[in-house]
């Protein structure tokens, strides 16, 4: 076999690759390209963003961490030295709590009726009038407990911490310590607040 | 888009280094660099600048992916491209070989020339060579576009296609053998028809 077909295809070759040369691609492939790592480098970040854990988580864990030892530390000194009669500190300032009687919803009324049921406590120096006036916001995750098992337990936590719990708060993100006394069963659930006042540093 | 200047001198490996440490202009400069091989290779193996585009896309969709496990040291960027780009190209082959191919490229591409029908001539003689090559077997078109088209030394080739050198350079042989008998068979046919005097006509 000759050298001339070869020369020949391999200068057909050469030209065609000179053609070659001055293709050129669509934009749209580029922007398609990198469409696809802002996509992937978006997901990246908010991934990374997704396995932090919450800031809120160590807002409320410790709040309500605290808030169940206070309850417990409470209830357990006020079984030992009887609680005085409540003296409204100099600079606390009611705070936005509904009252009780107004009766929002089957929740309220049924708490209205269970604290109806509440006997005085015995840790409780408060007179029963009182008692059956105030209480009146339940949180009961279950069926009423029986009214003989219940506590009085005067505890303070953050308004946020009482806005988780149900509590309608009108500005729950201000600083500040609530005042409050709840209505404890004998399983350390809170089932009642009452007397709810902002406390001033 | 052209990246930033400073990025132009900058070697693959620091391009790809700061691309891994998230740098958007640096991944935008490696697409800036090799897009245009990896399409003209893609759209050459396959014969159609659709499918051409597609795989450009997808190749440096696949890269993007595995950016942060590449490593420079290991071997070239364009070593690696042509090898993702390849084997995209022979799997889009497979997935589309029961469809008849209607963008092939054997299209007439304007050439800037005074003689109007030389120019037509030249066009018509290598849409015919695109047809030949796109009609060859990929283990030899692959190779022949590389090594004679794209320029690449057997080295390289052999790299690209996990094969000895030794492989690559019969598969060239062989290939070009067969576009100097299909041309020569092309050639045949086309003078049955009387293309001067069509010519004339025209």
């Amino acid at each position: 076999m000759s050298h001339e077909p070869d020369a020949l295809v391999d200068e057909a070759l050469r030209a065609l690759a000179a053609d070659d040369e001055h293709v050129s691609v669509s934009p749209r492939v580029h922007d398609a390209v990198l469409r696809e790592w802002d996509q992937q480098h978006g997901v990246r970040k908010r991934r990374r963003m997704r396995h932090q854990p919450s800031r809120l988580v160590w807002v409320v864990v410790p709040a309500a961490a605290a808030l169940m030892l206070a309850a417990a530390g409470l209830q357990r000194e006020s079984v030992r030295h009887p609680m005085p009669e409540a003296v409204p500190r100099r600079n606390a300032v009611p705070i936005d709590v509904p009252a009780i009687s107004s009766g929002r919803g089957p929740v309220l009324e049924e708490s209205s009726r269970h604290a109806e049921l509440v006997s005085p406590i015995a840790v409780s120096t408060r007179p029963p009038a009182a008692v059956e006036r105030s209480f009146g916001y339940v949180i009961v995750p279950g069926p009423l407990v029986d009214p003989s098992a219940l506590h009085v337990v005067r505890a303070r936590m953050s308004r946020a911490a009482l806005a988780s719990l149900g509590m309608p708060i009108v500005d729950p993100n201000v600083d500040g310590v609530v005042e409050v006394e709840m209505l404890v069963g004998d399983d350390g659930v809170a089932q009642s607040i009452r007397h709810a006042t902002l406390v001033g540093d | 888009m052209a990246a930033p200047s400073s990025l132009h001198d900058e070697p693959d490996d620091e391009l790809v280094r700061r691309a891994q440490s998230g740098e958007r202009e640096a991944f935008a400069e490696i697409y800036h660099r090799y897009h245009a091989v990896v399409y003209r290779f893609a759209r050459m193996m396959s014969g159609s600048p659709a499918i051409g585009e597609d795989v450009t896309q997808e190749t440096f969709t696949v890269f993007l992916r595995d950016l942060h496990r590449y490593e420079p040291k290991c071997s070239r960027i364009s070593t690696y491209l042509y090898g993702v780009a390849r084997n995209l190209t022979r799997s889009g082959l497979r997935r589309n070989r029961r469809f008849v191919r209607l963008d092939v490229i054997g299209e007439r591409e304007p050439v800037a020339n005074s003689d109007p029908a030389s120019s037509f001539e030249r066009s018509e003689e290598r849409g015919q060579l695109r047809r030949v090559i796109a009609d060859l077997p990929s283990r030899f078109r692959e190779v022949v576009i590389l090594c004679a088209i794209h320029g690449l030394s057997y080295a390289d080739v052999a790299a690209i296609l996990g094969t000895p050198v030794g492989t690559v350079r019969s598969r060239l042989n062989r290939g070009r053998r067969i576009i100097a008998k299909r041309l020569r068979e092309a050639e045949g046919r086309s003078d049955a028809v009387p293309r001067r005097a069509a010519r004339c006509v025209v």
